[in-house]
């Protein structure tokens, strides 16, 4: 199911396939999550719109005519939830210091859009999709890169090639073959 | 955007770096969302989505004919007053079909024992050309009946999508060719 693209997917859950949805699920609660931290969002109205964006693709799932287009659509419709949820919550949270101010609201109704730039967020679906294909590679490159792409830590290959029992002058050529792999997988 | 495919291995490790360290949504949420699919859950699967889809295809096979007859196509003859009973079996199911024929057409009844819940059944006649009669469906319902009424004579093919099988009958003829049935 993990393999499965997303037309495959999308077909599975308009036969009411849990498991496909589950995957859906899976496979995009990183980028929809994302687009709700960007946009500042408390946790109580982020909770709110990642499970409207998730409503919104179970309603419009029947309607999909270009699959590949998914995953524009999920962020398209995460950032705009999760600016209408902003919105409200300066509408019923935020009166006071602008009516102190003699404001007269007007610009609230206006989302601010360069609060997630469309670069941004083209970039978190490439993330996203990386993300996708280092999940689908084989346990033995999966965890390599995983481990020498820690987050803020250079990789120390002795310590690698320890831990993962691999010779250290193996380690190189390896990474380079697993993102090889890589690279047809996202193909 | 350069596109990952294009990204050299010193342009593509930093991405990983950074795609490996978008957090997970919490759990709570997930489970939530995951949720949602049985609260709008989809009415019976049409048949041409389940061969899309590719599930389990099992042809079934004729246990019983009350004409005791079992060539390649199961021919129903038009001026037989009884009605036919055929019980065919499936991939733990059995399937109990019976065909009539009625002043509207034929008239396809039955029910399938088996684990399932609903389900669809669906009938499509063999051939091409303009002439030829559309094809029908209809739900299983949660009894396992299923009933297809005015059917027109003609070399049909008998699907059931059941769970995550689709259940293909062997041909059935309905009527000879150009009899109108009685």
């Amino acid at each position: 199911m993990q393999d499965d693209d997303d037309a495959a997917l999308v077909r599975r859950c308009k036969l009411g396939d849990n498991a496909a949805w589950a995957a859906l699920v899976a496979r995009y609660q990183r980028l929809v999550y994302a687009v709700v931290l960007r946009i500042g969002l408390d946790e109580h109205g982020a909770a709110d719109v990642f499970q409207t964006v998730f409503a919104r693709l179970l309603e419009h799932l029947p309607r999909i005519a270009e699959p590949e287009r998914l995953q524009a659509w999920i962020v398209t419709t995460a950032k705009r939830e999760a600016l209408l949820q902003r919105q409200r919550g300066r509408r019923t949270v935020s009166m006071t210091p602008d009516d102190a101010a003699g404001d007269d609201g007007a610009a609230w109704d206006l989302p601010d859009e360069s609060a997630i730039p469309e670069a941004a967020l083209d970039e978190l679906q490439q993330l996203n999709r990386l993300r996708g294909g280092l999940d689908r590679l084989d346990e033995r490159c999966r965890v390599l890169l995983a481990r020498l792409f820690e987050p803020d830590e250079r990789p120390d290959y002795a310590a690698v090639g320890q831990e993962l029992n691999m010779p250290v002058g193996s380690i190189g050529p390896t990474r380079a073959r697993c993102l090889d792999k890589l690279r047809r997988l996202l193909h | 955007m350069k596109p990952l495919t294009d990204l050299t291995d010193d342009e593509l490790a930093p991405m990983a770096r950074r795609a490996l360290a978008l957090p997970d949504a919490p759990a709570a949420w997930v489970q939530r969302a995951t949720a949602l699919m049985p609260a709008a859950t989809s009415p019976a699967p049409r048949v041409a989505d389940v061969l899309a889809a590719g599930l389990r295809a099992v042809l079934a096979t004729l246990r019983f004919d009350s004409w005791a007859a079992a060539p390649a196509a199961l021919a129903v003859r038009s001026g037989s007053s009884a009605t036919r009973h055929l019980l065919f079996s499936a991939a733990g199911r059995d399937v109990d079909l019976r065909i009539s024929p009625a002043a509207d057409g034929f008239l396809l009844t039955g029910q399938v024992l088996g684990p399932d819940e609903a389900g669809e059944v669906a009938l499509a006649y063999a051939g091409d050309g303009p002439d030829l009669p559309p094809d029908r469906t209809a739900p299983v319902d949660a009894l396992g009946e299923f009933r297809l009424g005015g059917l027109a004579g003609g070399t049909c093919t008998v699907t059931f999508h059941l769970g995550g099988d689709q259940i293909t009958l062997p041909p059935i003829a309905l009527g000879a060719a150009g009899d109108p049935p009685q």
